[in-house]
């Protein structure tokens, strides 16, 4: 078992990679592996949660804390919670309302019921505020988070950013001047200002710009609210106890998203722990003679079956373990070519592909069983 | 437009498809809508922009990104340079623009749509499922929520685009459990919000047809269970599970696709070529595109006799 060097003195591990990739599955595996050596663990999901609750083997669960049964042996704990994007805007906007009434406003607002749902990033706006609470609550030593699968890889890190930098004070004066004084719309502008606004005007619809104005002008008190926690959350990514993991699976379009990843968040000076390859297929890496090795133990098996199935078998296998050691070999290069991006401090996870889909708690154990740790020599 | 799971090859589909559609006759467009990085121009082999290039002999490639779209559409709705200009260069419209529910959308499916007078054929490789619904419904939303002015008649267009009869949208999906789970759900959930948009096709990647007998089943199974083999027998019996479990999981998948939702589904052979990617991501699209040249043209045999 390798898994330590990822888990150990963690609070957070975000998984992070393309879509199709296992991440999931992944974020499970490393949740009951750290539940296992005595952690009390979250796993936070994306929607839908289906695909978490399949791999834990539970039909469903929803945005509840949620815990897994594990067998008795297991000293720690394993929980599980769907991210839910609406509830999670709405509490958010309850925490930094001053009073009932303007919180009142804001969920009425037809703009805000729209930007909840789909502002650019408005999911993983809510992803971040969602996890601070649950790593900051103290309810779990270690929380693990699969990723939406992100249309722009790392909106995920950008859009609290992009919230704020939106609900900055001088933007919104820009937009909210004519309503504090007039509530006219560009009536007041003169020059650049009240031409670009009258323009928007023009491809909006006034009447847009004026709801889009009331939505601003109430948000414009939730301000501090807002800076303060995205502040928080920055720092709680940087911090030592956290980490990224990539996740990504061994061929092209994947490892090309994993090289992009660590690049990204390298620049942005994000801790990554590494790349945790899955679905390796794990061939010796010889070329072997079906014939020569079944040949003999084919012979105790035949006797009531149709004739040439032993003859058929033996080159069907021939067939498959070639072509699967040319995949082998070219899932290596792909992991080597990743293997010398990485740097110091970082690691590289092979996990061998395993038989079957993965839908209950003994398979995810399987997950990582025989994970190997990959150095770079 | 094509869409599906992320990791189903939807982009490979695209690109496939792209090149076994265009003809002497037909000039074809692929785009991409918005890429942050381009998995087209991997696809292709080649770097890809905003601008459409020539891959392929009447077969073009785009990455319809939002900054180069919103030029094209300000000239085309203020028509006034220098207005274009105060407009984009102002940073508060940036950020207006980012909070807008639909903005940068319709801006860039507007591009989709104008590509139709210029192409005989333009195919979209829609960001994976849940993405790809929000931006198809978007257009819906905008229509409603701004009830005046340009984008309201923009986004009107594209929705009249979406429920016509020249256009598709097909799911590129794989013979796994969980693929197909979304598949069917992804299908339905189209159904609901825009249920004049036809979805005739699901794709089905790297699957494999049965091929094994029942007795090399059984034969495989006895010799799994055997416990006095060697490790290289192993390997080798192993080889043959993953082949025997793909094509039961194809013939599931099948089974279900046609049953669930009763679509026509295009099998793409699993490419079991020696050295797994040899040859390039580009040498995959074209045999991806021979793949679906010959179907194409044993379909259209078929029309023709019948």
């Amino acid at each position: 078992m390798s898994l330590e060097l990822l888990v150990n003195g963690r609070r957070l591990i975000i998984c992070v990679g393309s879509g199709g990739v296992g991440k999931t599955t992944t974020a499970a595996a490393i949740g009951l592996h750290a539940a296992r050596v005595g952690k009390k663990v979250m796993v936070l999901t994306i929607d839908p949660a289906r695909r978490l609750a399949n791999s834990l083997g539970l039909s469903q669960f929803g945005n509840e804390e949620t815990q897994i049964a594990l067998d008795s042996a297991c000293t720690g704990e394993l929980w599980a919670m769907m991210l839910d994007t609406r509830s999670t805007f709405d509490a958010l906007i309850g925490r930094v309302s001053p009073d009932e009434e303007t919180r009142e406003r804001i969920l009425a607002n037809r703009v805000y019921r729209h930007v909840s749902d789909s502002f650019g990033g408005s999911q993983e706006y809510m992803a971040t505020e969602q996890l601070y609470e649950l790593v900051t609550s103290g309810r779990y030593d270690l929380v693990v988070l699969d990723t939406p699968p992100v249309k722009n890889a790392l909106d995920f890190l950008e859009s609290p950013g992009r919230l704020v930098q939106f609900l900055d004070k001088r933007i919104l004066s820009w937009f909210l001047a004519p309503y504090e004084e007039r509530r006219v719309v560009g009536r007041l502008f003169r020059g650049t200002s009240a031409m670009v606004f009258k323009l928007l005007g023009s491809i909006f619809g006034r009447e847009f710009l004026d709801e889009l104005a009331e939505f601003l002008f109430i948000f414009r008190d939730l301000y501090d609210g807002f800076r303060e926690r995205h502040e928080a959350v920055i720092e709680l990514f940087a911090n030592d106890s956290t980490t990224f993991a990539v996740v990504c699976a061994p061929n092209e379009p994947s490892v090309a998203v994993a090289h992009y990843f660590l690049e990204e968040l390298d620049e942005r000076k994000m801790p990554c722990a590494g790349v945790i390859v899955n679905q390796m297929h794990p061939m010796l890496g010889e070329h072997l003679d079906p014939a020569t090795v079944l040949g003999k133990a084919v012979e105790d098996y035949v006797a009531d079956l149709k004739p040439h199935t032993a003859n058929q078998l033996i080159a069907r296998l021939g067939a498959n373990h070639r072509r699967l050691l040319g995949l082998s070999r070219a899932e290596r290069s792909l992991s080597n070519a990743l293997l010398k991006r990485l740097g110091r401090g970082q690691q590289m996870w092979h996990v061998p592909r395993l038989e079957g889909e993965v839908h209950d708690i003994e398979a995810l154990g399987q997950v990582f069983l025989h994970a190997r740790l990959v150095s770079s020599t | 437009m094509l869409t599906g799971k992320g990791g189903t090859g939807k982009t490979r589909v695209s690109a496939a498809l792209g090149l076994a559609s265009g003809s002497a006759n037909r000039k074809v467009l692929v785009a991409e809508v918005d890429a942050q990085r381009s998995a087209l121009a991997e696809a292709y082999g080649q770097p890809l922009g905003y601008k459409p290039v020539e891959v392929a002999p009447n077969v073009w490639a785009c990455n319809i990104t939002f900054q180069p779209a919103m030029v094209d559409w300000l000239d085309r709705t203020v028509r006034a340079s220098k207005i274009v200009g105060l407009i984009l260069n102002n940073p508060m419209v940036q950020v207006f623009l980012d909070v807008t529910p639909g903005a940068r959308e319709i801006v860039v499916l507007s591009r989709v749509v104008a590509y139709l007078e210029e192409f005989d054929q333009v195919i979209v490789d829609l960001p994976a499922s849940g993405h790809a619904v929000s931006l198809l419904k978007i257009s819906d939303t905008a229509h409603r929520l701004m009830r005046t002015g340009p984008i309201h008649q923009r986004a009107g267009e594209i929705m009249d685009v979406l429920r016509g009869p020249d256009t598709a949208l097909g799911i590129v999906a794989l013979p796994e459990e969980m693929v197909v789970n979304e598949t069917v759900e992804l299908y339905t959930r189209l159904g609901d919000i825009l249920p004049d948009l036809d979805v005739p096709l699901v794709f089905l990647n790297r699957c494999a047809a049965p091929t094994m007998t029942d007795d090399e089943h059984k034969l495989l199974a006895r010799l799994s269970g055997s416990e006095h083999l060697g490790d290289d027998a192993r390997e080798l019996l192993l080889a043959g599970r993953w082949d025997a479990e793909l094509e039961r999981a194809t013939a599931d998948s099948l089974g279900r696709l046609h049953s669930e939702i009763g679509v026509t589904v295009v099998p793409f052979p699993r490419l079991g070529v020696l050295g797994g990617f040899e040859g390039g991501p580009l040498k995959v699209t074209q045999q991806m595109s021979g793949a679906l040249r010959r179907r194409m043209l044993a379909e259209s045999k078929k029309a023709g006799s019948s």
